[in-house]
């Protein structure tokens, strides 16, 4: 199926929440509640499930709640009265999503997390976790980190929205690679961007402002990290500052090449999409999986882009 | 037809409140009436005085200049917030058409138009967005506020079909002066463009009959109607207006990040609501205008700006923000009942 199909099906989703859509193929039907539709993450996602879905005869339905928690929880129980065989949700909120998938538990339907996770008491309503975990990937960032500046400097952090897993638990894993390496890294300003270059922009003008020296910035995700970019170059310091991202899209792989950008988590995302049509298969099928599929991140670095280049999405 | 109906009387022109009397003595003013016709330039005042005891860079010309940059978008989005408020309607469609305008707007530099094609392009989706919300809320006399967020669903999805979910990017390189390029080095267009529109609106609402008659769409439409004013045509033109003004800040907007997303304009409904009501203008109708608009949308800006040059955890900034909507609204409140 078409990208512009399945676009198509989103508007006709909002409108006709209620009316299914029927499954003709042999394979399962998926319902997926992913978040922020054209982040360039979610599309590389639903592009690795709408390709794999083809080789299994799988029917998705994507629906997207835009960060809205209870938009969310409504979308999963829309899933669950089209009796989709399969759920797969991106908590927005990890507590949030628990009554909701618990519905769907006892109404018979598996649910797979996929990228972000919901809580260890939710855990136990859910088949699998498919995704690159934030933690590992604000990890590798804050590992990249520690190697630019040698184990010592002044760091800023732009964030998505607060408390969502994914904004936590970047942060927390940079964090814990600072003091796995004992680097004597400073943290001189959290600041949320809420996932919005534009915003992101605003927000660096403000800590450039605020501090002489900003040794390196690490944006949650690519977006804020060329977002802050352009406030750095705005004001003339790319020299002093070194701006690190997750996610590993296509403009930040070339602002890293260019030098423009000192790294990124490459979180290969086709292949959550991938592993998550075959897990729904293999559920539906009635056979095991495993509780956890993580796809890697890969570090890329002005040393290794040469390498990734081609995964960058 | 005479302007002479809706023109209110007295010294607070396009208020056409009136004064609350003193408690004693006829009609002298209350000592506190000025500031409480005034509390967002009150509230900067206090702001910008507590930020310059609290952040030795605050002061700055170049902070100033960056908080001005920063709230020029918002600012041109509040302006047509402000329009619509004085007809005593919203539009909650403004976020859906900042994403949707710049993304018309790069499709049709990658299609081929030109620089000022593509900028009618991105302007003209907000005007048929704005004749759309006008036309269901005028004909169905449905309430606005939900009509309006029923369309912002449709202009994201629309938006999010029309790039097939994928972020693009601009292909004409002098597109992105709009956003990021500066007079004399140091003003930016955006600033400049949000300044001269507030002026000019405020010209237009207090000189003009399509302005007179947007305060008594907002006061007494049937008043108004009976003594010959065009109250549909007028409510019609709000919301153009104010659609219009937003697909402006989305191509100013993508111009700035060079990139289109669908949700760019995610929170700007609320927040132009908050900038236009802080600043004075009613949520009730009749009563603002667009250069207490700049005072509102100043004050959230210094705001912003001062959370994060004071590193202020994200979970606190929050709090403020809402502390600051609810002491608007019950001020709002409390100025319409007396």
């Amino acid at each position: 199926m078409s990208r512009k199909k399945l676009s198509l099906r989103l508007v006709l989703c909002a409108a006709f929440a209620s009316l299914g859509a029927p499954a003709f193929a042999q394979g399962p039907t998926i319902c997926m509640v992913h978040n922020n539709a054209d982040h360039p993450s979610i599309t590389a996602v639903a592009k690795g499930m709408t390709d794999e879905a083809a080789n299994f005869g799988a029917e998705i339905t994507f629906l997207d709640p835009a960060f809205d928690p209870v938009k969310q929880v409504a979308m999963i129980e829309d899933c669950i009265s089209r009796q989709a065989n399969v759920i797969v949700v991106n908590a927005v909120d990890p507590a949030a999503v628990v009554p909701a998938i618990t519905k769907a538990k006892e109404a018979g339907i598996y649910v797979i997390m996929q990228n972000a996770d919901t809580t260890p008491e939710g855990k136990a309503f859910t088949e699998a976790f498919i995704g690159s975990q934030s933690f590992d990937q604000g990890y590798a960032v804050g590992q990249m980190i520690v190697k630019a500046l040698n184990g010592t400097g002044k760091v800023a952090v732009v964030t998505g929205k607060t408390g969502q897993t994914d904004t936590v638990n970047r942060t927390a894993g940079m964090e814990a690679a600072f003091k796995d390496a004992g680097a004597t890294i400073e943290l001189i300003a959290v600041q949320p961007a809420d996932w919005s270059k534009d915003k992101a922009l605003t927000v660096m003008q403000d800590i450039l402002t605020r501090f002489p020296q900003v040794d390196a910035v690490f944006g949650h995700d690519d977006p804020m990290a060329l977002g802050a970019l352009e406030a750095i170059k705005a004001q003339g310091r790319e020299a002093e500052v070194k701006v690190f991202g997750v996610n590993g899209n296509k403009e930040a792989c070339a602002a890293i090449k260019s030098g423009e950008m000192y790294g990124t988590a490459l979180q290969l995302s086709y292949l959550v999409g991938v592993y998550t049509v075959r897990a729904a298969y293999d559920l539906n099928q009635g056979r095991l999986i495993s509780k956890t599929i993580l796809a890697p991140t890969a570090p890329v670095t002005p040393d290794t882009v040469a390498q990734w280049e081609s995964q960058c999405w | 037809m005479t302007t002479q109906s809706p023109e209110p009387s007295g010294r607070t022109q396009g208020d056409p409140n009136p004064v609350p009397p003193a408690k004693s003595g006829g009609r002298k003013r209350h000592w506190s009436e000025p500031l409480r016709n005034h509390t967002a330039v009150l509230l900067l005042i206090v702001l910008v005085i507590a930020g310059s005891f609290l952040s030795d860079v605050f002061l700055t010309p170049r902070n100033l200049l960056n908080i001005l940059w920063a709230v020029s978008l918002l600012g041109i989005v509040a302006l047509g917030q402000t329009i619509l408020l004085l007809t005593a309607r919203f539009d909650m469609s403004v976020a859906g058409v900042v994403g949707l305008a710049g993304i018309v707007t790069v499709l049709a530099q990658i299609n081929g138009f030109g620089l000022y094609a593509s900028i009618a392009f991105g302007l003209g989706a907000g005007v048929l967005v704005g004749l759309c919300n006008g036309a269901l809320v005028l004909a169905t006399g449905a309430n606005p506020f939900l009509v309006t967020l029923g369309v912002n669903l449709l202009v994201y999805s629309l938006a999010l079909s029309l790039t097939e979910s994928k972020t693009l990017t601009a292909t004409i390189p002098e597109f992105t002066a709009l956003g990021r390029g500066q007079l004399f080095g140091f003003l930016h267009y955006s600033v400049i463009l949000f300044l001269t529109l507030a002026l000019i609106l405020e010209f237009v609402l207090r000189r003009t009959i399509l302005g007179r008659t947007i305060y008594v769409a907002g006061l007494n439409e049937v008043a108004g109607g009976l003594s010959g004013l065009r109250i549909q045509i007028t409510k019609m033109s709000a919301f153009v207006l104010c659609s219009t003004l937003a697909a402006l800040t989305g191509i100013i907007m993508t111009s700035r990040t060079n990139s289109t997303v669908a949700s760019a304009g995610f929170g700007m409904e609320f927040d132009s609501i908050i900038a236009a009501v802080l600043g004075g203008t009613s949520l009730f109708g009749g009563r603002g205008g667009t250069l207490r608009t700049i005072v509102g949308v100043a004050v959230l800006g210094v705001m912003n700006n001062l959370l994060v040059l004071l590193n202020v955890p994200s979970e606190a900034q929050q709090i403020a923000k809402g502390l600051v909507f609810l002491a608007v609204v019950l001020a709002d409140s409390a100025l319409r009942r007396s």
